[in-house]
């Protein structure tokens, strides 16, 4: 026989007599008739009536079935069943019976269960039972068929039902069932194909599949929901499905066996002679060429192959059991054809290089992924030695998972193989399995191909769960396409990188700055941080607008949490150092936030804004930048402005308003007056001792002793300055006309009217004092005279009325010198003692005790220095010690006192201060603490407390100016 | 899978134009690089929607080779329509159509539907039949053409569903006598126009009689 194109293959082996000649020696001379296998039994039946069963290990039982012959017998697959029919008797209706093989007699026969004579007497060429027992037919030779439904195992004397006539003998049968419960039963005949419906209880309806037919043996349902009932013809193989013609398979040869195995079909012939290579459909070649042999095919009708031939003698049938399948002849020898392993018939496809076969045999039979991958592997291989590159990637993508690899890559790394390359490492992208050395290289094999479209393909579609290293990715594609790189930095937020390919490849530092602002703030703030100076280099002015808007946020999102890393204008000032306008300009945008913003902010900004200024020529924006300083001092926190700082730099760039505003509000009063004065700016400096003057009167002072030493001082204002020194007594005039007279540029005309005015109350108070003196005088001379008429004279006593109670003196009476006189008993009423008038007393008693005072007093003279130091007029309160002869010996003084019992003083010493001096040690005493804790209020110079101590001003007995200790000798 | 109508298709012509790809591009949408001759007959069936009604299609894809040409023709009579297959870019497969109709119309049905396929129309470098020239061919003959190619799918299932169309409407027009199965056309088991089941039976057993 020939099978054309079928590819031949050897997955089986044979082993010969493989029941070691037991199943002749059982059958001996009686022919087999019928054979069947399933349920763990090889069956055999012969013409003697007897059936023999066969076990896996070539165990024979027979036992007698008919006393004739049997003809046909059906082994049940799943359950011990036996069905046979035979005859008891020649030339009788044969008679069908169900044995139970699992229930034997004492004779260790199965029992048969049933019993059933055929409904005909003519021979019965088919059998056929369904697994589940509820189905029996039976074929006849004259083209009938008897069909027994119901259980099989039970004898209920039921009729068959006869199906029509076919006409011709049954040469096949097989039921199938379809959608689990409609039941067909196929039926061959030697020329035709037909179905009928056995579902229905009543009819049974026939269809006629083809009009072609097949012999005994030869057809056979295959197994399985799609399956087919398949007959075997002289020029092939043709299959049914139970409503038409199905597939076909050419196969040549006359066939005498269809049998199936698994998924094969074993196909049994009969050779003529030489097999041929064509097929042998014409029947007519028929010749009687005797050397006939018979061969036994076996196809594997799924992939196409014919997977084991062989020819033998002669072959009764072919039973499939236990896994393999049993060649029986006609005289009872039994072969064994035992599939091969997997493994090695891959190995066969190997060496064959039928890798696609080997992989779709492997497939079918489930086997496991890594071996599966291996084959592919190897078909790979194998295609790439043969040449066929674009072959051998496909099969190698089929192993990425599984296989490393750098394996593939290795093999592709030669530019000639670069598309290959490209699709493998494609495919190893797409399933997940690529690391950043794949990606680099895709990428490389991409720009390397100029297939740019297809890399932004591979980008873009990155959804899809293609996985690469996009950091990678971007890198090579910055290189080769920046379009690209930038795609997939921003598809895959690298924002920095997106910006970074923006800035240094295309230079579009707008367009980043654009890109920027989408992000969100965290990023933003990230990104133009890191970019910021190149962006500063390129587009000052867009940058600054940028990070305008981006630190409003900072300011504008008072609910954010500020501890959150938001713009801080402070962070990007650096920046914008060399751009003092930029830098006013970017920070100005946030002035509505000056509360907010820290001391160092608000340094800077006023530095920046104090270089603009100066930068400034135009007086009018000058001004107005002047105002804003300004105005910022002013508006600014005590708590952010630093306002030393500050000072600093509006000295250093002389800026005036600022220093002005300082000082005053600082009340650096002399501070800001010798600045105006170092400016020259006298009605600045006079403005502001008029301001502060009434704060500070040294100020006048100072404006004093400038005038007197700058040559430069307006002459006209030294009017107002002495004026107000005059008025406030702030200096005696006896200083102030000696340093007026020592000044070189000040001539006598503009000090005139001060002059005048000076002198003229200085004249007044002489006037004044020279009254007094004459009424002091005249006063004394009158007491000097009552004195010596006291000592010398007669005192005629007149008073006529009691001094105490203003009545008429009553003798007795007293009479003082002083003129008083008492009723006596007035007197002895009044009077403390028997000396003194009591009218006087109190007077003299007072008198006397500021005597007294007065000598304790003299031995305090720290009380005289701190009453010195704290007199506005020191001459005067020197004067009245003098006056008090506290520079005199007491006892000289209680005598004068004594003498003149007169005492006439305007001032009366209050007892106060001489008591917390009481304590104090003697003034030659080292008391230097004590001093320094009195000196800022004893210097009546000292405004700040820094100034050195002037001593000489503040002695009015000094005459001498001593120019060198003027302080402000050396300003001019 | 109930089905309004089941049309029974043939798919001929020389063998490697590629019949066996384009069923099975059409039934599994796959595509088979390695030619595997087709030796007999192979069978595919898939359901598509012709004017909404669901109509089974179930397709012999026969061997292309001279030596099976006598077991292909007996599959051609029990077919509704034919998809006469030539390749593109071999001239020969072209020139043999005249014999594959006569072929064709000898044994079939006269009523069958035959479409006329270019295959391999993604090999356009290697085109040895201009269409113009497929489409001649078809007009001389009354089929309808197409070109297709069952490597990237291309009109591939426009192939298989325009022949479907074209058999639906005549059957709409009554061309077909639907209850004769010999024309390649059944009434699926729900859409059964009356309870001819039996009464078909007995057709198929009378038409038998005469063959
Ligand atoms: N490029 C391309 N190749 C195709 C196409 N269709 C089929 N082929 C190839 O042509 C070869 C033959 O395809 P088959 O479908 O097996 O040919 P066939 O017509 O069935 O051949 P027979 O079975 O011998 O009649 C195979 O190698 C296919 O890969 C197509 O549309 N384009
Ligand atoms: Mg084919
Ligand atoms: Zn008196
Ligand atoms: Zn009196």
């Amino acid at each position: 026989m020939s099978f054309l194109e079928w590819r031949k293959f050897n997955f089986f082996d044979i082993i010969h007599d493989a029941d070691s000649k037991k199943i002749s020696q059982t059958i001996g001379s009686s022919k087999i008739t019928s054979t069947s296998s399933g349920h763990g039994h090889l069956v055999t039946c012969d013409d003697d009536g007897l059936v023999h069963l066969i076990t896996r290990t070539f165990q024979v039982t027979t036992f007698r079935a008919y006393q004739s012959a049997v003809l046909l017998s059906t082994q049940l697959q799943y359950s011990s069943f036996l069905v046979t029919i035979g005859e008891d008797e020649p030339d009788t209706n044969t008679i069908l019976k169900v044995w139970d093989l699992e229930r034997r007699d004492r004779q260790s026969t199965p029992i048969c269960i049933r019993s059933t004579k055929l409904p005909k007497s003519e021979k019965p060429t088919t059998l056929c039972v369904t697994d589940n027992r509820l189905l029996m037919a039976v074929g006849f030779v004259d083209g009938c068929i008897a069909l027994f439904k119901g259980d099989l195992s039970r004898d209920r004397n039921s009729k068959p039902k006869m199906l029509k006539e076919l006409g011709q003998g049954i040469t096949g049968m097989a039921f199938k069932c379809v959608n689990k419960d409609q039941w067909y039963l196929f039926v061959s005949t030697a020329s035709s194909v037909q179905q009928f419906n056995v579902t229905s209880k009543d009819s049974c309806p026939m269809t006629v599949l083809d009009a072609v037919g097949c012999d005994f043996k030869c057809s056979v349902l295959v197994n399985g929901p799609d399956s087919h009932f398949m007959i075997a013809k002289e020029d092939a193989i043709y299959c049914y499905t139970v409503d038409s013609r199905g597939p076909c398979y050419v196969v040549g040869g006359q066939k005498i066996i269809l049998q199936w195995f698994r998924n094969y079909l074993i196909i049994v012939s009969k050779e003529k002679g030489k097999p041929l290579n064509a097929i042998t459909v014409s029947t007519t070649t028929k010749l009687s060429d005797e050397i006939e042999s018979i061969s036994i095919t076996v196809l594997d009708i799924q992939n196409k192959f014919i997977i084991y031939t062989t020819t033998m003698p002669d072959i009764l049938s072919v039973l499939p059991e236990w896994g393999s399948l049993y060649i029986l002849t006609t005289k009872g020898c039994l072969s064994q054809l035992i599939e091969k392993d997997l493994q090695s018939k891959l190995t066969v496809l190997f060496k064959k290089n039928l890798y696609d076969v080997a992989v779709r045999m492997a497939k079918c039979q489930q086997y496991d992924s890594q071996a599966l991958i291996d084959i592919f592997r190897q078909y790979g291989d194998h295609l790439y030695t043969k040449g066929d590159h674009s072959g051998a990637v496909e099969q190698y993508i089929k192993t990425i998972g599984k296989l490393e690899p750098s394996y593939v890559i290795k093999k592709f790394l030669d530019s000639q193989y670069i598309d290959s390359l490209t699709t493998y490492l494609h495919a190893l992208h797409k399933s997940g399995n690529a690391n950043k050395d794949h990606t680099t290289l895709l990428f490389n094999c991409y720009s390397k191909l100029n297939s740019l479209d297809k890399l932004q393909e591979f980008i873009v579609t990155k959804d899809e769960n293609i996985d690469f290293d996009v950091d990678v990715a971007i890198k090579v594609c910055r290189q080769s396409s920046p379009e690209n790189a930038l795609a997939l930095a921003e598809k895959h937020s690298r924002h920095s990188l997106y910006i970074k390919i923006l800035l240094e490849d295309r230079h579009e530092y707008t367009s980043a700055l654009e890109y920027i602002e989408k992000l969100s703030i965290e990023q933003s703030i990230q990104t133009i941080k890191q970019y910021s100076n190149i962006f500063m280099e390129n587009v000052p002015k867009d940058t600054v607008s940028f990070l305008k808007k981006l630190c409003s946020t900072c300011y504008t999102t008072t609910n954010v949490d500020l501890s959150g890393n938001l713009a801080q204008p402070e962070d990007f000032i650096y920046l914008l150092l060399d751009d003092s306008e930029c830098l006013v300009d970017f920070l100005e945008h946030f002035d509505n936030f000056f509360d907010k913003w820290s001391t160092s902010l608000l340094n800077t900004y006023i530095e920046h804004c104090l270089i603009v200024w100066k930068n400034e020529n135009n007086q009018e924006k000058r001004s107005i930048i002047e105002n804003k300083i300004v105005n910022i001092l002013q508006s600014a926190d005590i708590k952010t402005c630093d306002y030393y700082q500050v000072l600093i730099l509006a000295t250093s760039f002389e800026f005036k308003p600022a220093i002005v505003y300082i000082f005053e509000r600082n009340k650096q009063y002399s501070k800001l007056i010798r600045y105006y004065l170092s400016l020259y700016d006298y009605i600045g400096a006079i403005e502001c001792c008029r301001r502060y003057g009434h704060i500070e009167s040294k100020l006048w002072i100072l404006l004093f002793n400038t005038a007197m030493v700058d040559d430069m001082f307006p002459p006209f204002m030294l009017e107002e300055i002495l004026n107000e020194i005059e008025r406030k007594s702030l200096l005696s005039a006896h200083f102030t006309i000696t340093s007026l007279a020592k000044s070189k540029t000040i001539n006598i005309g503009h000090v005139r009217a001060y002059l005048t005015s000076l002198f003229g109350a200085e004249k007044k108070t002489l006037e004044k004092d020279k009254e007094m003196v004459d009424k002091y005088q005249k006063d004394t001379e009158t007491l000097k005279h009552t004195i010596e008429k006291l000592k010398n004279c007669a005192v005629v006593f007149q008073g006529l009325r009691c001094s105490a109670c203003n009545n008429q003196l009553e003798l007795p009476s007293v009479h003082f010198m002083c003129q008083h006189s008492y009723h006596q008993h007035c007197f002895q009423a009044f009077s403390e003692s028997d000396d003194d008038c009591p009218a006087c007393t109190p007077n003299n008693k007072q008198i006397m005790d500021i005597i007294r005072t007065q000598g304790q007093i003299k031995d305090y003279n720290e009380a005289f220095h701190s009453q010195l130091e704290r007199a506005t007029d020191s001459f005067s309160l020197i004067s009245e010690y003098f006056g008090r002869c506290l520079f005199d010996d007491l006892s000289t003084v209680e005598n004068q006192l004594a003498k003149s019992k007169l005492v006439s003083s305007p001032v009366v010493l209050s007892p106060k201060p001489v008591a917390p001096v009481v304590q104090t040690p003697p003034r030659l005493s080292p008391i230097l603490s004590v001093k320094t804790i009195q000196q800022p209020n004893t210097n009546p110079f000292d405004e700040d407390g820094e100034d050195m101590e002037y001593d000489d001003n503040k002695n009015p007995f000094n005459d001498e100016y001593d120019e060198s200790k003027n302080p402000f000798a050396d300003d001019s | 899978m109930s089905y309004a109508y089941l049309f029974k298709y043939i798919i001929i012509g020389d063998t490697g134009v590629g019949k066996s790809c384009l069923l099975l591009q059409f039934t599994d949408k796959r595509f088979q690089p390695v030619h595997d001759l087709t030796i007999g007959v192979e069978f595919g069936a898939r359901l598509v929607a012709i004017e909404t009604k669901p109509i089974k299609l179930q397709i012999w894809d026969t061997a292309g080779q001279e030596a099976f040409r006598s077991i292909t023709r007996s599959y051609y009579r029990g077919a509704a329509g034919a998809l006469l297959v030539y390749d593109i870019t071999r001239r020969d497969t072209f020139n043999h159509l005249t014999t594959w109709l006569e072929d064709a119309r000898q044994h079939s049905n006269s009523n069958m539907v035959i479409m006329l396929i270019g295959n391999k129309s993604d090999l356009e470098a290697k085109r040895e039949v201009k269409k113009e020239e497929g489409e001649a061919f078809a007009r001389e003959h009354g089929l309808v053409f197409m070109e297709t190619s069952a490597k990237t799918s291309d009109n591939v299932e426009e192939a298989f569903i325009n022949t479907a169309k074209e058999i639906y409407e005549k059957i709409q027009e009554g061309v077909f006598d639907i209850n004769n199965e010999a024309n390649g056309i059944k009434i699926g088991p729900q859409h059964s126009t009356g309870n001819n089941s039996i009464p078909g039976g007995n057709n198929r057993s009378n038409g038998n009689g005469c063959c």
